[in-house]
């Protein structure tokens, strides 16, 4: 824990605001796409501005905390290479950083549906769930990022087309049911579409999401959690070689 | 602490290559080496060495630069793998290199050091209960509130093995850490080692000054080109690697 908060103090370290940026980011996301997706842009779907804005701030927090990440080796290279110490204990950091950004998007997604006059208590029933299977996400992915950026460089510049890429491919501007037949399994495969539907769903319909979205995107997200765990305990010994 | 047969840290045949182009992308290496027919260029760190060192043990390593001494310290504290042979630890070690990269300039030099002794195995209230020992040994004063970036590197070589000497680690690995701690402080940390080496506590040093491996350690290990010339009481082996140094250099 201290860790994250040492990081999250360095890379606001020039900054006037400090850490308050981690608040302001996505207060000022929220207000945008708010407006934007809210008032201008309209696809047919109820409530629009909130429909997206319930997504984009997990998104958020996915995006910046792969980025984040996919380089916390290289730029805590000094650690990898002075101190025994687990090396996992960083990518956590890194991504633990994101928490308060996360938190704060939230609670202004609350805020916003209290102000249109909905119930969000349903919302709050899942939102341990959302939450908990996202970071399982994040967390797995997050270490699978690092190790690969440490022995290959350019995934760290890969992985970032491949997030911008992932945002339109997964139901963040339009709801699942708007996806053809033909390749909704193929949504499910993608954790994301559950884990976008429990934080979504019980806010806008007042119910969550159909228990095979559920299943699909926990058990995802935990095997990815495995899966990075197991690549990084394997190569953690070579990283100080590599970074 | 645990030990082996009262053995804290054992490196046995050990052998550490790299890479001689260093960390760039593996794609271009492979691009690389399959223009080239031939495998990349690698460097022998560290070539058959093993050290054996006991609770209370104060060793030095001694050798010119590129002989392997840092590989061999990494490799002791289980930062880094070796090639070949086996390096066993029993108990808590702490790897102190030189420059305090491991710190973070945006908090107070009382947070780093609750943050490196978080690293080094204490818990936060450990570290707490410690913090007036470690301020006042790394003599930082007032200095210890304010942000580590406005630290000159000593100060930071200082509450390094500040901290490092009151954690209550098995064995303190210092490579260079002295270097940029001035004589006043360098004094007191040798007084200190001396007092953690009765306690049990053992020390492996790198160091280019053979003074300070003198006054410190009692055994030392010579290193020539990643493998080991000598190994033996630290008079005999510095005054030997001196005399080799001098005879090379005329």
């Amino acid at each position: 824990m201290n860790l994250a908060r040492a990081d999250l103090r360095s890379r606001f370290e020039a900054t006037s605001l400090g850490v308050l940026w981690s608040a302001l980011n996505p207060a000022m996301t929220a207000v945008v796409v708010f407006v934007v997706f809210g008032r201008v842009v309209r696809l047919g779907v109820e409530n629009y501005g909130l429909f997206v804005l319930a997504a984009v701030v997990p998104w958020g927090f996915l995006a910046g905390s792969l980025s984040q990440a996919s380089s916390a080796l290289l730029r805590h290279r000094a650690l990898v290479g002075q101190v025994r110490m687990p090396r996992a204990a960083i990518v956590f950091a890194v991504t633990l950083g994101n928490l308060p950004s996360l938190g704060i998007g939230l609670v202004l997604v609350a805020l916003v549906a209290l102000a249109q006059g909905g119930s969000i208590g349903g919302w709050l029933l899942w939102l341990p769930l959302a939450v908990v299977t996202q970071i399982a996400l994040v967390v797995g992915a997050g270490l699978l990022a690092a190790v690969a950026t440490a022995f290959l460089r350019d995934v760290e510049y890969l992985l970032a087309a491949g997030v911008r890429a992932a945002f339109f491919l997964s139901p963040n501007l339009y709801p699942i049911d708007r996806v053809p037949d033909q390749w909704r399994a193929l949504y499910l495969m993608n954790p994301m579409t559950g884990i976008l539907e429990m934080y979504r769903a019980p806010l806008l319909s007042g119910e969550g999401p159909a228990g095979s979205v559920i299943v699909s995107a926990v058990a995802i997200s935990f095997g990815v959690l495995a899966a990075g765990v197991a690549v990084f305990r394997a190569f953690e010994e070579d990283l100080d070689d590599h970074v | 602490m645990t030990t082996s047969e009262g053995v804290l840290l054992r490196a046995s045949d050990v052998g550490k290559v790299y890479r001689r182009e260093g960390p760039t992308s593996p794609l271009l290496r492979l691009v690389r080496e399959l223009r080239r027919r031939e495998p990349a260029p690698t460097v022998q760190a560290l070539d058959g060495v093993s050290l054996e060192v006991g609770p209370g043990t104060r060793v030095g390593v001694v050798g010119a630069n590129g002989a392997g001494k840092s590989t061999l310290l990494k490799l002791l504290a289980r930062i880094s793998r070796p090639t070949t042979g086996t390096v066993d630890g029993w108990g808590r070690c702490a790897y102190l290199g030189g420059g305090g990269g491991i710190f973070f300039g945006a908090l107070t030099g009382r947070e780093n050091a609750v943050l490196f002794g978080n690293m080094l195995g204490l818990t936060s209230r450990e570290v707490g209960g410690k913090l007036s020992e470690i301020e006042e040994r790394a003599g930082l004063g007032a200095a210890a509130g304010s942000p580590l970036g406005t630290y000159s590197t000593g100060q930071v070589a200082r509450l390094m093995i500040g901290v490092a000497i009151c954690a209550d680690v098995d064995a303190l690995l210092l490579d260079e850490a002295f270097a940029a701690a001035d004589i006043g402080f360098r004094g007191q940390a040798i007084r200190e080692l001396s007092v953690a080496g009765r306690a049990g506590r053992a020390t492996v040093i790198v160091s280019h000054s053979t003074e300070l491996i003198r006054d410190t350690c009692d055994r030392a290990i010579w290193l020539e080109a990643g493998r080991a010339i000598a190994e033996g009481p630290v008079s005999d082996i510095v005054r030997d690697y001196e005399r080799a140094s001098a005879s090379s250099s005329r």
